[in-house]
């Protein structure tokens, strides 16, 4: 009886191992023959629809080409991704998120740039230090953004409640936190001891994390270094104490505000919170179901702390080339004509409203075409150039949203102290580099 | 691939009576034996296999992605297991509370679950006949409910501002109530997270229906001679329940104990949609654990130890059980 | 004073005390889903209000309109998502419970034993235990966001082939030797002789695996992770996700995911409790 178990376990061991690797993408090699290049995003309406369109364009241009989209959505995309790419069974072009890139690359599943596309200092010109950050690994560029994400500099603004409560520090724009704090105090409401409408909603996972990071830039520190991160510094301990003065003025209740109990998007649309920090994406979402809101809403751009108005920003979505695909070289074309054109660029900017990660896409023409559509964007446009990648860490998720966001928030309820906070978030971010 | 059984193989191992029930007997023993491999012994050595390594489906390596990127690291999650130093990494820290925290929970559910369960289904069988099938029903409708909606309903109900249970002590107290059941970690009570308690709560819930219908049918099985005799000693209903139904029905009360426990060792759906492991790790139970680390950050590796070490834990449980199953077979 | 008047007034009394303990109790019970279904009907201006109210002051069936209009949320979809799962694996794992538990009770071969115990001990294994491993080899064969995926690795049911084998043990040895002097299969005598006598254990084990498949969370939470494929429950969860602020169409989904099946499971509400009876008396 073992015996023949054995045989069965054997059998099934090659059976599964044979089951793996015989897929592979199925595109026939250049040669100026039919190319196919499938392309692989994340589900997002408007995205897509700017892919499509520059894709119709681009094979207008090259008849022998055919451009496949397959959709995901977002977290069936990561794990198929996950999945697909140690199997390699994944498209020639793919939509990353830049902050995902160099895990990837590590892994040995993207291909680098050619430096016929583009070399790695051209790049460095042309695109915006925070989105093209994500895509450079261990020196090797592994793709082009298409877009810059911004969580942190400005934040939603109700300026019908500012009215209504006298709050007018914001309308020369805001000099310092203090000016802030006035009018976030003046927005707040209390009842009871139970904060029903919150004056600046910071306490989110993306905004406690990138608050956190970019703050701690402002005041001059560098909280990532080859590989080596470090918080529990003077810098860490002002940037602390500012998010601390923040809860203790009654600007909001940690408790209440978080991602759990009233999501800074939907309470800030709701008119529980006055203020939110979180990035221009949201605007779109909810203008539909809260129009009224909606009219009230300016983009405020926060003071800096230091004297430069630095920020830290996570890369953004744009496009690599699976080092498995047959057919790379029409794939990187690809990828060139729809990200570093600068009129390409902006058309997909523009329909899937996003911001430009191209540095000649933020001023000018183009730039004043994206105003034009969103106009929320304009503060953006001018402090883009300030923002610097958020750093490489090996699971960026893991530090936002399991060490930084829930630690800094438990010292922010008052669970621990400042010195903890700090040197529990060093030692577990530090910890997950291997 | 299809394994020809050679007659040989067949006398051999369906010694026995005619060859029509040999053939049945191989036809469908056969395919069992490999489905089982196939599907179960596979994955178990594969399961056991995966937390030497350390091992993440984003990296590629070798045979079944064993080795290169994904290279073997011995006992070293284990050994990570026992590192109680501060500077442990989080998903270290996360699983030593998770044993603390799943074993907490199973402690409170298991006698909460017997202190309402045992004096809920006496009083229901109690009653007059025609009714009691509608209590029976009132209180085993949330066994029905997919947990993932009581979560959804009890987190709603422990919302800090538009939840029923603040609204109610607010109509108690007359002011605005903003307590944030969920989400903050300072609440305790004798040292437990109150975070929990609501778990804990939301648990008993939907798990107490299985208990009652299970007391339910053993009230049932006691004798009505021995309830007569009772009766006749001139036992009041406490007597009744505390010296006669609990002794007569203690291999089943210690039988759903057991269930019940094992159940609780794998609180997963409540936990994750209510608090997903928050305020401060203080519902972070073991699965949860194991889902976070091996579906959201990849490390594989790691989450097949921490399986290892939570089926120890159910199986040491499962041990004990089926020792009563077997005293209660005897009898 | 006779005997039974005694035990008649005693009996009176219990029977006062009891219902002074169930009503009450019952209503708390019950109050979660009336939370829900209340909430439900509450437009988004009530559903915010600080405090909130129990009874919808402005009573509205927008919530339905707007969740089943939602195309988002074609929950037409994901009924018969999980109506396939849970109806392909109530027949497979009956009739493989079924089979097996009937050849473990009457019949001889080699290693029997040993293959009786190894799934008796299967019991004690965890699901979680294979879970990474069932992930990986899904994603191997490209099982990920398929349906097949909840099925194929779900057909055999350790506890039920140790249920039916314990049915199974009753049957007459006589009733089937007759069958097999008739001159009848063996495939036939299981289908016509066993599969009858087992009817009532079919029933009760039939409607148990049916709520546990279509109320599970976790497996098909990490093996459907593509909208179109997903069940039920991982669908509420996504989409509360989405709607954190509009309770009150969470509520209205909720309602429409929970209470048409609850109804059903109400009908059959007498197999179920055996069933978990019988788990819970026998193991």
């Amino acid at each position: 009886m073992k015996k023949l178990l054995f045989a069965f376990v054997v059998a099934s061991l090659l059976l599964a191992a044979c089951g793996g690797g015989t897929s592979a993408t199925e595109a026939p090699a250049g040669g100026g023959e039919k190319v196919t290049i499938r392309v692989w995003t994340h589900q997002n309406d408007s995205f897509n629809a700017g892919y499509e369109a520059l894709a119709t364009e681009y094979m207008g241009m090259h008849s022998n080409v055919e451009i496949v989209f397959e959709t995901f959505d977002y977290d069936t995309y990561i794990q198929t991704l996950q999945t697909a790419l140690p199997a390699k069974t994944e498209a020639d072009v793919l939509q990353m998120f830049g902050s995902w890139v160099c895990s990837y690359a590590d892994g040995g599943n993207l291909a680098e740039m050619p430096a016929s596309v583009i070399s790695m200092d051209d790049a460095k010109a042309k695109l915006l230090g925070a989105p093209v950050g994500g895509y450079i690994c261990d020196g090797k560029l592994y793709g082009v953004p298409q877009e810059f994400n911004i969580e942190y500099g400005a934040v939603l603004f109700n300026t019908a409640i500012a009215e209504e409560v006298g709050a007018t520090n914001y309308k020369d724009g805001w000099a310092n936190w203090d000016e802030v704090i006035e009018d976030g105090k003046k927005m707040a409401v209390v009842q009871d001891g139970v904060m029903t409408r919150a004056g600046l909603n910071f306490t989110g996972s993306d905004g406690i994390a990138t608050m956190f990071h970019s703050v701690y830039l402002q005041y001059g520190g560098q909280y990532l270094k080859d590989g080596v991160y470090t918080v529990n510094t003077p810098e860490g301990v002002k940037t602390l104490e500012l998010m601390k003065q923040l809860v203790d003025e009654g600007l909001v209740d940690p408790l209440l505000y978080n991602d759990e109990e009233n999501w800074v998007g939907d309470s800030y649309f709701a008119e529980t919170s006055a203020m939110g920090l979180v990035g221009p994406w949201a605007i779109p979402e909810y203008s539909g179901d809260y129009e009224e809101v909606a009219a009230a809403t300016i983009y405020q751009p926060l003071p800096s702390v230091g004297s430069e108005p630095v920020f830290a920003a996570a890369s953004g979505w744009g496009l690599t080339v699976s080092v498995n695909s047959k057919a790379q070289e029409a794939a990187w074309d690809f990828v060139k004509f729809v990200t570093l054109d600068a009129s390409n660029a902006v058309e997909w900017n523009l329909a899937s409203g996003t911001l430009p990660a191209l540095k000649e896409n933020i001023s000018g023409a183009n730039a004043d075409a994206l105003v034009v559509e969103f106009p929320y964007f304009k503060p953006f446009l001018g402090i883009l150039e300030s923002g610097q990648y958020e750093g490489q860490f090996p699971d960026r998720d893991f530090v936002w949203y399991e060490v930084a966001y829930p630690t800094v928030l438990n010292f922010l309820q008052g669970n621990a102290t400042l010195e903890e906070t700090l040197q529990t978030i060093e030692s577990e971010v530090q910890g997950s580099f291997k | 691939m299809t394994v020809s059984t050679p007659n040989n193989l067949l006398q051999r191992f369906f010694r026995g009576r005619n060859s029509a029930e040999k053939q049945f007997l191989a036809g469908a023993i056969s395919p069992l034996v490999l489905y089982m491999t196939f599907w179960t012994i596979f994955p178990l050595l594969w399961g056991i296999a995966l937390a030497f390594f350390d091992y993440s489906p984003r990296q590629t390596g070798g045979f079944l992605g064993f080795g290169e990127g994904n290279p073997f690291v011995g006992l070293q999650h284990f050994e990570n297991m026992l590192n109680f130093t501060a500077d442990a990494p989080l998903e270290v820290q996360q699983f030593q509370i998770g044993i603390k925290v799943t074993l907490l929970f199973a402690v409170l559910v298991v006698p909460l679950n017997l202190l309402v369960t045992l004096p809920l289904a006496f009083l229901i069988e109690s009653i007059n006949d025609k009714v009691k099938g509608i209590f029976r029903t009132l209180f085993f409708l949330p066994v029905l409910a997919p947990s993932v909606g009581v979560a959804i309903m009890w987190g709603f109900i422990f919302h800090p501002q538009r939840g029923l249970l603040n609204a109610i002590i607010g109509e108690f107290t007359g002011k605005l109530v903003g307590v944030a059941w969920l989400r903050d970690s300072s609440l305790t009570v004798w040292g437990i997270p109150v975070a929990l308690f609501a778990i804990v709560v939301a648990y008993l819930w939907q798990d107490m229906g299985y208990n009652l219908v299970i007391f339910i049918a053993a009230f049932q099985g006691i004798p009505q001679s021995i309830k007569d005799a009772a009766r006749i000693d001139g036992a009041n209903w406490w007597q009744m329940f505390a010296r006669i139904i609990i002794p007569l029905l203690m291999p089943t009360i210690l039988l759903a104990a057991v269930l019940t426990m094992i159940s609780a060792f794998q609180v997963f759906d409540i936990v994750q949609v209510m608090t997903d492991g928050g305020p401060d790790d203080q519902t972070q139970v073991l699965l949860l654990n194991i889902y976070s680390y091996a579906f959201r950050y990849q490390k594989m590796g790691w989450a097949a130890a921490v399986s290892i070490v939570m089926f120890l834990l159910v199986f040491s449980i499962s041990f004990v059980q089926t020792r009563l199953l077997r005293t209660e077979w005897e009898y | 004073m006779t005997l039974s008047s005694v035990s008649r007034k005693r009996v009176a009394f219990r029977i006062n005390l009891a219902y002074f303990i169930l009503v009450p109790a019952s209503l708390i019970a019950l109050l979660p889903f009336a939370w829900m279904i209340l909430s439900s009907f509450k437009t988004l201006k009530e559903i915010r209000q600080i405090p909130p109210t129990f009874v919808p002051q402005e009573f509205t069936l927008d919530n339905y309109v707007k969740v089943l209009d939602n195309p988002d949320l074609p929950l037409g979809i994901f009924y018969r998502n999980s109506a396939i799962i849970a109806v392909a694996n109530v027949i497979q794992v009956l009739f493989t419970s079924s089979l097996f538990g009937y050849i473990f009770a009457k019949f001889e071969f080699k290693g029997k034993k040993a293959l009786f115990w190894f799934i008796l001990s299967l019991m004690m294994i965890p699901h979680q235990m294979t879970m990474i491993p069932g992930y990986l080899i899904l994603a191997k064969l490209g099982l990920i966001n398929n349906l097949l995926g909840l099925i194929i690795p779900a057909a055999i049911d350790a506890f039920g082939i140790f249920l039916f084998r314990q049915f199974a043990l009753s049957i007459p040895n006589e009733l089937l030797d007759a069958a097999r002097v008739d001159g009848a299969g063996e495939f036939y005598i299981y289908r016509r002789i066993v599969l009858p006598q087992l009817g009532p254990a079919l029933a009760t084990f039939g409607m148990l695996t049916f709520m546990f498949n279509w109320n599970a969370y976790l497996w098909p939470l990490i093996v459907l992770t593509e909208k179109n494929v997903r069940t039920l429950p991982i669908i509420l969860t996504w989409f509360s996700n989405q709607q954190v602020d509009k309770t009150n169409l969470t509520m209205a989904a909720s309602v429409l995911v929970i209470l048409p099946v609850l109804f059903v499971f109400l009908l059959v509400q007498k197999w179920i409790v055996e069933g978990i009876t019988l788990s819970g008396l026998k193991g």
